[in-house]
């Protein structure tokens, strides 16, 4: 191959690399808005490559499912730990100044899934862009049915739990379409604007054919066996 | 500063041992033993590693890997190809304008060969220790 390594080049090795899709563009990002659609573009590529992952994973826990994820963030170049940030804060990613964070839950019931958002809008510190509205997500991991559904229920109990509904907005989500959605309300503790990336994985597997029902039953059959006393 | 050992931890934290670990450790222990290199690309990783010729995708992904926050040991550089050719250093605005929009950085005109002129590289940032 020639010693330069060109733009097309780089086009034509990273197309369909799960690491290396936007490598350019990451790196050029300039400022916080910039660096926060790839952040939404690459999680959501992340969010992909684990629900295609759910027939491995139906039994993992969430600290599990998110280690997952931020090892797919720090494969993409982010710095991505499980940070404190005003507390025990899931997921920080900082990305030369720019930081974000987001509180991943178990999607088991609303309450949790509201306790979670409290943690993040009240407890930690959020990245903030230049105008000074702060950013963080909210990621949930559904493994029951009618993840569309839940989300929409999430949704309206988190409308419901504003004493003022005039104090907060809310906006679709193109990336994950009914399974995810922006809020937007005033930070407990900041007293600005905080715009919240609530996403919902849903990692509900339960196949109702035959062949899926037998590799099912003999996934469980081996997980039994692996358990030791 | 981050030590040869933990680079090549965090690398096998995501990409296990296979091809990338591999050609990062060609690429660290060359850059320890030669601290005055200043160019790093594709063509010196796979040189370095000799008979084991990692693909072109494991060392993007290894070089991309070590450029990034986590590890921060390399640092994406860019190079536009001039009238003559050659490869001239473009700072990141020029980069930008050039994948954004297909501008030539010496010219300020719309280039339609942009993707070939383009040039990335890869600098030490000077933070790897032995």
């Amino acid at each position: 191959m020639s010693t330069h390594l060109t733009w097309d080049m780089v086009n034509e090795i990273s197309a369909g690399d799960p690491i290396l899709g936007g490598l350019i563009k990451r790196r050029l990002a300039a400022n916080y808005g910039e660096f926060l659609e790839i952040l939404y573009d690459d999680i959501t590529e992340g969010a992909d490559e684990i629900r295609r992952q759910k027939h491995f994973i139906e039994k993992e826990s969430e600290d599990g499912t998110t280690g997952r994820l931020q090892l797919f963030l720090k494969g993409r170049g982010y710095q991505c730990d499980f940070t404190a940030a005003g507390g025990n804060v899931d997921i920080e990613v900082k990305w030369k100044t720019f930081r974000w964070i987001g509180e991943a839950k178990k999607y088991t019931q609303v309450d949790k899934v509201y306790e979670g958002y409290l943690q993040l809008s009240t407890r930690y510190s959020p990245g903030t862009d230049p105008s000074g509205m702060a950013h963080g997500g909210l990621i949930t991991y559904l493994r029951h049915p009618n993840a569309k559904e839940k989300m929409a229920v999430w949704k309206e109990a988190l409308k419901d739990s504003f004493k003022d509904p005039s104090h907060c907005s809310f906006e679709d989500c193109n990336r994950f379409g009914p399974l995810g959605f922006y809020s937007e309300h005033e930070h407990g503790s900041h007293g600005t604007p905080f715009r919240v990336w609530h996403i919902c994985l849903a990692l509900h597997y339960d196949p109702l054919d035959k062949s899926g029902l037998a590799t099912k039953a003999r996934r469980a059959a081996k997980a039994k066996k692996s358990i030791k006393p | 500063m981050t030590d040869l050992a933990s680079s090549l931890d965090s690398v096998a934290q995501v990409f296990g041992n296979g091809e990338e670990r591999a050609a990062a450790e060609f690429l660290l222990r060359f850059l320890l033993s030669h601290p005055s290199t200043k160019h790093v690309n594709i063509g010196l990783v796979k040189e370095l590693s000799g008979a084991r010729r990692p693909s072109d995708k494991a060392v993007l992904r290894t070089l991309h890997f070590l450029a990034g926050e986590s590890v921060g040991i390399l640092s994406m550089k860019f190079e536009y190809l001039n009238d003559d050719e050659e490869p001239e250093d473009i700072d990141d605005d020029e980069a930008r304008s050039a994948v954004q929009a297909g501008i030539n950085p010496f010219t300020g005109e719309y280039d339609p060969e942009c993707g070939r002129k383009l040039l990335i590289y890869f600098e030490p940032t000077g933070s790897l220790l032995p």
